[in-house]
């Protein structure tokens, strides 16, 4: 079946089959490869993309459903080669280092932002643990998502 | 050297293609006509293949090859080749590969599996190591026959895949003495620990292309490239002109990417298609059961100390669960045994180190390699040594120090540049506030407690495990370095790019490390593992940027009509030491200097430089005397902890790890490292196992069951600190830190758990069922 | 020829329909099941223990989708509505049923939490969904739909089994009704192997209705028996009495007595046994219900 959403504002129309998960259709068919699989069940957060405004776990959204939907990914995140300043965050604070779960961090974190300007450590724990990191320990992340929303409030 | 970038906590080079998600990985690559790949997996832990029959998955529309061991009968491994790509007559643990297919579609090749027709017969099975070794059920009957380097010791009647021995000085005559004395005490001790899993956050990948030439490449996840590509060679039976590997970044490896994994499926199935691309994509089930997990240990341990506390005697016993293939295992138990005991010093050493084939999923390198093992055993010992003689558990560690001018337990004597056990443990001690009792919390209900713990590793490697750089000059001054050491997130391509900058006297920001590694293209490099990298790679670094400043100087030399001696190479130009007015701009030197006549000398400058270890031996199969380690990193690692005895919940509160590092490159990567390690060392302390039914399955096969640390997890405070003893053996005075702090943390987080509730928890993980069985026994 | 890369090998047709009428007809048929967050049915559809002939996703419903609370007729929660919806934009959630708040917001991780829906974690009818035993707690009822009419059951006899309740192919539920008994008290204590996104070793909702005035302490566990389990003996037992040691441990000792747990990888049947007797006491303890001579 054919459907139509967009992704990072561009519309799309895609073919896709009842089993395959919206993952599998950004990845393999749109070649939008920011979102990962980590896993394929909802557990590690790799394919977080910002559905209709909440940060969800891509593969565990069967691909017709997308259909009408606005989706976000990391590709949308840099503005005019300008590095977003969750991304500035993220390296000052040196918040990743394989990078493999940086993608679905980076949705996490600023899905968080957009609903809480000015997250606690708790909430922002609280916004984040549905996304696995086995390299940083996290504690990188913590701060720089605290440095983002500072970086993001001096702008605003 | 002057040092400019090295020290300086500079951003990643990779941070821009990190965050932006243009970082390609395997799994982020295709190719027109792709094909993809299942595999069928065994079902049982052990059984004889009576059948098999694949006739009806190949009759499937859209399936282009299906291979099994008829087509593909090829044995694979690294130091012992044991293990088969296929499943020949038998399979030996659930997962191990039976039949794969190749077909149009992810889903097409999965319908196909389940059309291939297997019949078993269940095979007893053995899953304990000591059992094992009982020899009752022979997991590799075959295994005296099979291709092994000559320095691992089997045991075939025993499902021995290396026996490691290590004798130094006298145990039994000190025990025998021991008996007679009264101011020695015998402590002996068991000690456990299960099979753990890396979790990687991106899974094995490997996409394979086999063309109509004979000629291989094979893009894959891959920590050590070069090895890769030999042992596809040796298995396959491809010169290694044909074999091409190209390893884009690796979404972390911890020791399970290195080698040989599952590259051979997707090999054997392009060389059944030439011509097109398949690629295999392990799901994240796949990749628990079906690469390669840490050892399980089992370790019984016996030590004469003074009633003073010094050491006389440490003997050690490991028993290794080394799963259905020996895999990394072999060097893994090896290590493990050689550096009992750790960071301290004992005159008489007796350690009997076994890999033992079980019918588990199969063991291989981990973070740690060995050391977490080992030390697991050694540090849990000293404190109950330790409370056994009514002293401090610091203090006594502090006596019994592997110092400067005292032997290892190889035989190798400790310089004042080997590093500085003591200064770590101090300055753990310190950030703990070890001295300080914990503040403990009002509920009556919940204890707080801290702990301590030692350590040491050097990179276990061959004796000519080797590294090889080429510094390439461009037009403009511009350099690029092609190394291959894979970039697995340890953060290598900023610190080599920072230690290349100061040797070449050139700005950091001229300096591209090339990825992703292309063994056609990059120069030999043994592996990326063992924290060697900075440390070998800056030894061949060093020499190619010696290299390439020569040839500078050489060609600057004829121009200024100054010898070469007298010129230095600074930022964008090189000039005369005592002229520094008079200087040639690099860029009109670097391609060959053009007089203006337009006649040329020189030409392109490209630096070389490689390395091996200097001066180590094999050692002696009867001893375990020789020269095995290059160079040793110690630390030492602090935990603070609070249980809540009616629950047995443990939170970890605080964790510090320092080490001595030699020097440190970036200290924002570094403590990245130290951090990442900790919290790596925290889950299989106190929740991460594997666990099996009683049949032998394992039942921890997805996130979902396999758990590891989330945010949520972490402790409240983290520390890592640096204590930096010139390390003689590397130009830059480096050496590794990668694996080590992952080390020591179940020890320091038991002693802690022992400070706060005295129960001693020996058998890792530490959880809350364990915790409240140890308290009633107790009696509380 | 289908080419790419995708991880259900199944095959199935997938409907969204509009109206209920129009869903609960399809569902009529054999082989059809509905979803809602799909956050269990994708695992399952991977792992291949399920293979529907076809899904119909009843999110498009626009009443699946109400909210309402009044004292008089208590909440009803729409099947559609989604955890993160109840926990972020209806205050009269943590307001009026704080231990069914502390529960769904343990459940998964924020990701999981956007999608999850309550009526899907008692459709899923695991012993482990954390937030069946608050709702037991609150006495809820479950409205359930069908071509052939609705009918109302009490939660409590939905359950027959791992994975297994009362519904008959085609119907669904259509909204969970949770009666408003007064203010409560109380607390979900959940013990997993680590904090956050864990299926729990073993839950335990304690609920104390009107607690100034009658004290109405209610019970109810999770992974502790085949389906989430209520304990009216020791509710029974406990009513009316004054909170001394030996009521509390009489009290815990009949909710342990109760439990018929199971060893699996998240932790160990005796493990489990013993917390359903630790963790009430504990949890009455720290609501400052009573004090331990200690
Ligand atoms: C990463 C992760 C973490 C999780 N953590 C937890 C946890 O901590 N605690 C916990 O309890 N659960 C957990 N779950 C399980 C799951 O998220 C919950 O059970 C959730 O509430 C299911 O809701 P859903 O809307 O996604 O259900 P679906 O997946 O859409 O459906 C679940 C089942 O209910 C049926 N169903 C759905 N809607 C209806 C309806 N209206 N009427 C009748 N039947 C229906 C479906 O057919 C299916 O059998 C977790 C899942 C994931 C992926
Ligand atoms: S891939 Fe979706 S959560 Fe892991
Ligand atoms: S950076 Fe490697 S998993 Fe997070």
């Amino acid at each position: 079946m054919v459907i139509k959403f967009t992704i990072n504002g561009d519309e799309m129309e895609v073919d896709v089959k009842p089993n395959e998960t919206l993952l599998d259709v950004l990845r393999n068919k749109l070649f939008v490869t920011g979102p990962k699989e980590g896993c394929g069940n909802g557990e590690c957060g790799a394919c977080t993309v910002i559905y209709n405004g909440k940060p969800m776990n891509s593969c565990l959204i069967l691909a017709p459903e997308a259909d009408g939907a606005e989706i976000f990914t990391v590709e949308g995140l840099t503005k005019d080669g300008k590095l977003h300043p969750i991304q500035e965050a993220f390296i000052e604070e040196n918040a990743f280092q394989c990078g493999f779960c940086t993608p679905g961090f980076l949705m996490s974190a600023k899905a968080l932002l957009e609903r809480n300007p000015n997250p606690s450590k708790e909430e922002i724990v609280e916004a984040l643990s549905g996304n696995l990191c086995r390299c940083t320990g996290y504690d990188t992340i913590i701060k720089a998502v605290k440095k983002a929303a500072e970086k993001m409030g001096a702008r605003s | 050297m002057r040092f400019k970038y090295v020290g300086q906590s500079i951003p990643r080079v990779d941070a821009f293609e990190k965050v932006t998600g243009t970082a390609k990985y395997v799994t982020d690559m295709f190719f027109p006509g792709m094909l993809y790949a299942a595999v069928l997996r065994s079902p049982y832990p052990h059984a004889k293949i009576k059948k098999l029959d694949v006739s009806k998955a190949k009759e499937l529309k859209g399936v282009r090859a299906v291979v099994t061991a008829k087509e593909c009968p090829y044995k694979q491994g690294i130091y012992l080749v044991d293990r088969p790509i296929f499943a020949t007559d038998r399979v030996r643990y659930v997962g191990e590969p039976v039949a794969a297919v190749a077909a149009d579609s992810l889903d097409i090749a999965m319908k196909a599996l389940d059309l291939i027709e297997v019949e078993y017969e269940p095979l007893p099975a053995v899953f304990d190591p000591l059992e094992s070794m009982k020899g009752e059920i022979l997991i590799h009957p075959d295994l005296a026959s099979y291709d092994r380097l000559p320095i691992y010791n089997i045991e075939p009647e025993k499902n021995v895949f290396h026996h490691h021995k290590t004798r130094k000085g006298d145990v039994d005559k000190v025990f025998e003495e021991a008996k007679e004395r009264d101011d020695v005490v015998i402590v002996e001790g068991e000690y456990t620990l299960p099979q753990i899993y890396h979790a990687p956050l991106e899974p094995h990948g490997a996409i394979a292309f086999y063309d109509f030439e004979g000629k291989l490449t094979v893009w894959s996840s891959a920590q050590s490239p070069h090895t890769l590509r030999h042992l596809i060679s040796y298995a396959f039976k491809i010169p290694h002109h044909k074999v091409r590997v190209i390893a884009p970044y690796v979404g972390g490896g911890f020791g399970g990417k290195a080698g040989i994994n599952m590259e051979g499926i997707v090999i054997a199935l392009a060389m059944q298609v030439p011509g097109k691309h398949i690629k295999l994509i392990y799901s994240r089930e796949e990749d628990i059961m079906a690469t390669v997990v840490r050892q399980g240990m089992y370790a019984k341990v016996r030590a004469a100390v003074t009633k003073d506390g010094k050491f006389l005697a440490w003997e050690q016993m490991m028993a290794f669960d080394g799963g259905a293939y020996a895999e990394y295992g072999t060097n893994v138990v090896r290590a493990a045994g050689y550096t009992t005991p750790g960071p301290y010093y004992v005159p008489n050493i007796k350690v009997d180190s076994y890999g033992v084939y079980t019918n588990h999923l199969v063991g291989g390198a981990f973070r740690g390699f060995g050391h977490g093992e080992l030390h697991w055993a050694v540090e849990r010992h000293i404190d109950k040594i330790a409370q056994e003689l009514g002293m401090d558990p610091l203090e006594l560690r502090m006596k019994n120090l592997l110092k400067p001018g005292l032997t290892n337990a190889m035989g190798q004597k400790m310089h004042d540049h080997s590093g500085n056990v003591e200064a770590c443990l101090k300055k753990a001690a310190e950030l703990i506030e070890y001295e300080k009792p914990s503040e403990q919390p009002k509920d009556p209900k919940k204890k707080r407690g801290k702990g301590i713990a030692a350590l040491v590793k050097a990179p276990a490697m061959p004796t000519n495990a080797a590294s090889s750089v080429i510094i390439k000059f461009h037009e403009d001054a511009t350099v690029t370095l092609q190394v291959s050491i894979q970039e697995i997130g340890q953060g290598f391509n900023t610190a080599i790019a920072q230690m290349a900058a100061d040797a070449l006297h050139i700005p950091v920001e001229k300096i591209k490390v090339v990825t992703p590694i292309d063994t056609d293209t990059n120069p030999y490099e043994w592996q990326t593992v063992a924290s060697r990298a900075l440390w070998t790679v800056g030894n061949a670094l060093y020499r190619a940027a010696e290299d390439a400043l020569n040839q500078i100087k050489n060609i600057a030399s004829q121009v200024l009509g100054v010898a070469p001696y007298n010129l230095e190479v600074e930022d964008d130009r090189v000039y005369i030491k005592y002229d520094p007015e008079t200087y040639i701009p690099l860029k009109d030197i670097v391609m060959g200097y053009t007089y203006p006549d337009g006649h040329a000398i020189g030409g392109p400058v490209i630096g070389r430089g490689s390395f091996v270890p200097e001066r180590l031996t094999n050692l002696d199969p009867e001893t375990g005397q020789g020269n095995a380690a290059a160079e040793w990193t110690f630390g030492a690692e602090a935990a603070e902890v609070e249980v809540d005895t009616e629950t047995g919940e443990i939170k970890v509160l605080k964790l510090v790890g320092v080490f001595d590092a030699g020097r440190v490159v970036n200290p924002m990567l570094a403590r990245g490292q130290i951090i990442g390690g900790m919290v790596q060392g925290m889950g299989p302390a106190v929740f991460e196992q594997i666990t099996y039914d009683k049949d032998g399955r394992p039942l921890t096969i997805s996130f979902t069951d396999y758990k590891i640390p989330t945010i949520a997890d972490i402790p409240e405070e983290m520390e890592a600190d640096f204590v930096e003893t010139h390390e003689a053996t590397s130009a830059f005075g480096v050496r590794g830190i990668a694996e080590h702090p992952m080390i020591s943390v179940p020890p320091a987080i038991a002693a802690a758990i022992y400070n706060a509730i005295g129960v001693n928890i020996n058998d890792l993980p530490i959880t809350p069922d364990k915790i409240l069985k140890a308290l009633k026994e107790k009696g509380e | 020829m289908e080419r790419g890369e995708y991880m259900i090998p199944h095959d199935f047709s997938y409907f969204r329909p509009a109206t209920l009428d129009e869903a609960l007809d399809m569902l009529s048929e054999d082989g059809m099941i509905p979803i809602m967050g799909s956050t269990d049915v994708v695992v399952k559809l991977r792992a291949r223990r399920l293979k529907p002939k076809g899904i119909v996703d009843l999110k498009a419903i626009e009443e699946l989708h109400n909210f309402s609370f009044s004292k008089e007729n208590g909440m009803v929660i729409g099947a559609a509505v989604t955890m993160n919806e109840l926990i972020e934009d209806h205050p009269e959630v943590k307001e009026n049923y704080p231990v069914f708040y502390q529960a769904i917001k343990k459940v998964g991780a924020y990701q999981t939490r956007n999608r999850a829906t309550v009526a899907g974690n008692i459709g899923n009818s695991s012993p482990a969904a954390d937030s069946v035993p608050p709702l037991l707690t609150y006495n809820a009822k479950l409205k359930l739909v069908s071509k052939e009419g609705e009918r109302e059951v009490e939660l409590k006899d939905f359950f027959t089994g791992p994975g297994k309740n009362i519904l008959k192919q085609g119907e669904i539920i259509h909204s969970i009704i949770v009666p408003y008994e007064g203010p409560s008290i109380g607390m979900y204590y959940k013990l997993s192997r680590i904090k956050a996104v864990d299926l729990s070793t073993i839950g335990v909702a304690l609920t104390v209705i009107d607690p100034d005035g009658k004290r109405d302490i209610r019970i109810a566990l999770a992974s502790v028996a085949p389906t989430p389990l209520r304990v009216f003996e020791a509710e029974d037992f406990i009513r009316g009495k004054e909170l001394t040691p030996e009521v509390v441990e009489e009290f815990a000792k009949i909710v342990q007595r109760n439990t018929s747990p199971i060893t699996d990888s998240r932790g160990t049947k005796e493990y489990r046994y013993e917390m359903a007797y630790v963790l009430p006491k504990k949890i009455l303890r720290e609501l400052g219900l009573y004090k331990e001579v200690s």
